[in-house]
């Protein structure tokens, strides 16, 4: 049973860690639009007037 | 002779918005023609590919008249925030993010599709009045948003989230360190997951719940009971319990149970916000009439100055096509003024020198001069926006079924537990287990989030429907409606004059076609409008001498030597406009124009069964009545010729109703309504005044409106039935002592996941 005593900080400092990660991407402001990354996805990069590539 | 001609009814669509049309050529007007011309001419023609290879089409586009955005180029900022209305399509994404490549200057371009508004950064080499000007010309029509409101909104929700994501970590690790406790640990590990739970649990309960004490905190200072008040109740005897208990060398620990709630509540909060916020960026606009610029007359030269520069007694001159910034006294022949947006009167009125006009009204006349009475919030159309500004406190007093029995149950609990700690004087250690298991096992959790949820979920499937709702809490209400008020024009009717009959002398029917198309297009009056649109690409247009058009009565000129005249007719049947057309002096076509009703008006009438509907319109009383007896409706329930005010005052007679008009000239009476729904116009400035938009013009939607209600209350009643179940029995078995505050910890997350599964589930299965 000691091995609880190892494993149970090291599930909350990797809990901590997503935490943490979701935090500083909610400060980011990434979950403010949910609708157009989607779409942005699908745009090639290419300058006006060019024809995207196949 | 005069026959009857068969009407042209086939339609083409247009190549830039796809909108269905008769005619000739390839677009519907000129404005696609010019966003098309200027799409190509950058090289952005892939829009057209990228359009028709994802539809995400949510509306039809809305043509807009030209601004010039002068107040914009002083702006000292470097980076702006506009909303644009027109934003429909994956298409519109590439373009405008592509505006750094057609405009130097333009360092970055950012479009939130959801809420349709594009973050632009430029530097010194443009302002923003070239940007808004380019937006306007990509055929989009920018409005300039106030930073301060949207950067306010945008943090508060981000506050929000980073609790949520605290409680969601926390309770998520709460539960794995619980399950053991749960199966049966004991002993020193029991004791050490249980002060370990407690740790875990203090963030939620001194940083995620503040929100909670915050609302509960004002509750108790307004001297009101409110839905939160129990909870956090709960949350600080539960706390305070468990830290008894911990230190007393027991592990009965409800941190579990009471972090879940926490999130939960949060959770079903966040979503609502943001579906309420999608839809009420109107706040964030400036005042629409403001951002106009006009020509005014100044030591004899035109000068053109923004709105906000115009002084009272300054003469204006309003072109063709114009529409009035401001009251005031018209100064020169020529105006024909379009008061639809005050009266709902269909026809153009003649406005002789002298007479006063008002802001919002548009000359389809020819140019004139305006001397300016009264501006800003002192003209007519000004005094009818505070009016409804001072109408929204009023509104907002409306409170929801579900507060109010929120707060019966609120204080039914919190006596029944202060009668349980009474009763228990002796044995108080016996006494506060039982009354704490009750205010756990009894959350109000029904109607602290599933009422919300299952209001927001109907929202949602509304606006998939194109119903666009300004708060979800008018579903409630929807149901108990008894009577409703149509507006005629738009609703019921489709909205605009089309021909109805067309008799001529066979011998020139060529002739008489391509006469009145000449002619007509020369003229901006809606009667011309529709002979136009009904005649293009049947006839070509042939030059006319001698144009002269007699505001209120008609058209003259004269081709090929041949003089013709376009005129009221004299003996004009009441229901419908007649026109004469006379070819030298002899007549030789009539032509009878009216208001059609849409096809499936009277059928869908009949589905909203027994309800009590109502005619209510700025027309003429002709049209009405003719309107009213074809679709069965009783001539007691007919109300003709009222200005905005008088519709006003007609709803307020009737508090209980739902009313159908126009977004903009009902909006005074939309607002007095019980709900309020806005069809036409655009959705930013309708949903200011009314309770839900319909972006599918006719009945269809008002139907189908009534039955999602419907629905959502036969969810809501389901779930509040199931809640008093379940909270007379958990809670009998509290006071008993039979469930101790461990098991009431236990049963009262089940009962909010039961809830939430059979109002998402039974909500969803009906798409």
């Amino acid at each position: 049973m000691s091995i609880l005593f190892i494993l149970v900080p090291i599930a909350l400092l990797l809990a901590g860690g997503a935490l943490l990660s979701f935090l500083l991407s909610a400060k980011n402001g990434q979950y403010e639009d949910l609708e157009t990354p989607a779409y942005r996805i699908l745009l090639d990069d290419c300058k006006s007037g060019e024809k995207p590539n196949d | 002779m005069l026959v009857n001609q068969k009407l042209q009814t086939e339609k083409v669509q247009c190549v830039h918005c796809g909108l269905a049309f008769v005619g000739a050529g390839r677009f519907c007007c000129g404005g696609c023609e010019s966003v098309y011309d200027f799409l190509q001419g950058h090289g952005l023609g892939r829009y057209y590919d990228l359009r028709n290879d994802f539809t995400t089409q949510k509306a039809a586009p809305i043509r807009f008249k030209k601004q010039s955005f002068l107040e914009l180029k002083a702006k000292p900022e470097r980076e702006l925030n506009f909303y644009l209305e027109g934003i429909h399509c994956l298409g519109c994404l590439w373009v405008l993010e592509k505006l750094p490549e057609i405009l130097p200057g333009v360092l970055h371009a950012r479009l939130e599709m959801s809420t349709s508004v594009i973050h632009v950064a430029i530097d010194e080499r443009t302002n923003f009045q070239i940007v808004a000007n380019t937006l306007q010309q990509l055929g989009y029509r920018p409005h300039a948003i106030e930073k301060s409101a949207e950067e306010f909104q945008r943090n508060e929700n981000r506050s929000i989230l980073l609790r949520l994501g605290v409680a969601a970590a926390c309770t998520g690790n709460i539960m794995l360190l619980s399950v053991s406790i749960y199966a049966g640990a004991s002993g020193a590990l029991a004791r050490d997951f249980a002060w370990l739970s407690m740790l875990l649990s203090l963030p939620v309960f001194f940083y995620s719940a503040t929100p909670l004490y915050q609302t509960a905190f004002a509750a108790l200072k307004s001297k009101t009971l409110s839905v939160d008040l129990p909870i956090v109740f709960a949350l600080l005897a539960g706390f305070a319990a468990s830290l008894v208990s911990l230190i007393r060398g027991g592990n009965e620990v409800y941190c579990d149970s009471l972090s879940m709630l926490v999130f939960l509540l949060l959770s079903s909060r966040y979503l609502l916000r943001r579906m309420q916020q999608k839809h009420l960026s109107n706040a964030k606009l400036l005042d629409f009439l403001d951002s106009e610029s006009v020509i005014c007359i100044r030591a004899t030269t035109k000068v053109e100055i923004s709105v906000s520069q115009l002084k009272v007694g300054d003469i204006l001159w309003i072109p063709a096509g114009g529409v009035l910034p401001c009251d005031g006294v018209v100064r020169s022949l020529g105006a024909l003024l379009d008061l639809s947006l005050l009266s709902g009167e269909s026809l153009p009125e003649k406005a002789n020198p002298g007479w006063s006009a008002y802001a919002g009204t548009k000359n389809l006349g020819t140019e004139f001069l305006l001397e300016c009475t009264d501006l800003g919030r002192e003209t007519r159309l000004g005094r009818i926006l505070t009016q409804l500004n001072s109408a929204s406190v009023t509104q907002t007093a409306l409170r929801g079924f579900a507060d109010t029995a929120a707060k019966w149950f609120v204080g039914i609990v919190l006596s029944l537990a202060a009668m349980v700690l009474v009763y228990f004087h002796g044995n108080l250690d016996e006494g506060i287990r039982r009354a704490l298991a009750l205010v756990i096992v009894t959350c109000p959790c029904v109607l602290a989030f599933a009422v919300p949820l299952s209001l927001s979920l109907t929202n949602k499937l509304a606006a998939k429907r194109g119903i666009l709702l300004k708060s979800p809490e008018s579903l409630e209400f929807i149901p108990q409606i008894q009577e409703i008020f149509l507006d005629k024009t738009g609703t019921i009717t489709e909205g605009n004059f089309t021909v109805i009959s067309w008799l001529e002398n066979a011998r020139y029917s060529d002739e008489i076609q391509s006469a009145v198309y000449s002619l007509e297009r020369l003229s901006r009056h809606p009667v011309a409008r529709a002979l136009v649109t009904f005649l293009e690409g049947k006839v070509t247009a042939q030059a006319v001498d001698g144009f002269v058009e007699v505001p209120g009565l008609g058209v003259n000129g004269s081709i090929g030597g041949i003089s013709w005249q376009i005129k009221k007719s004299s003996q004009a049947r009441a229901t419908n406009n007649c026109i004469d057309i006379f070819r030298a002096e002899e007549l030789v076509a009539r032509i009878s124009l009216g208001d059609q009703l849409r096809a499936d008006s009277k059928s869908l009438l009949q589905k909203l069964g027994a309800r009590k509907i109502f005619l209510l319109s700025g027309d003429r009383e002709e049209i009405c009545v003719r309107v009213a007896r074809e679709l069965g409706i009783p001539e007691a329930q007919i109300f003709s010729e009222k200005s905005p005010e008088q519709k006003a005052a007609i709803i307020k007679a009737h508090p209980q109703a739902l009313m159908v008009g126009d977004g903009a000239n009902d909006a005074l009476a939309l607002k007095s309504a019980k709900v309020g729904v806005a069809v036409h116009g655009s959705v930013e400035l309708s949903l200011k005044n009314a309770a839900a938009f319909f972006s599918r013009p006719g009945l269809a939607s008002l139907v189908e409106l009534f039955q999602l209600a419907e629905q959502n209350r036969r969810v809501t009643i389901r779930n509040l039935v199931f809640s008093a179940t379940y909270n007379v029995f958990a809670g009998a078995l509290a006071i008993t002592g039979m469930a101790s505050p461990l098991w009431a910890a236990v049963l009262m997350p089940l009962s909010a996941i039961t809830v939430f599964l059979s109002t998402t589930i039974s909500i969803r299965g009906r798409t």
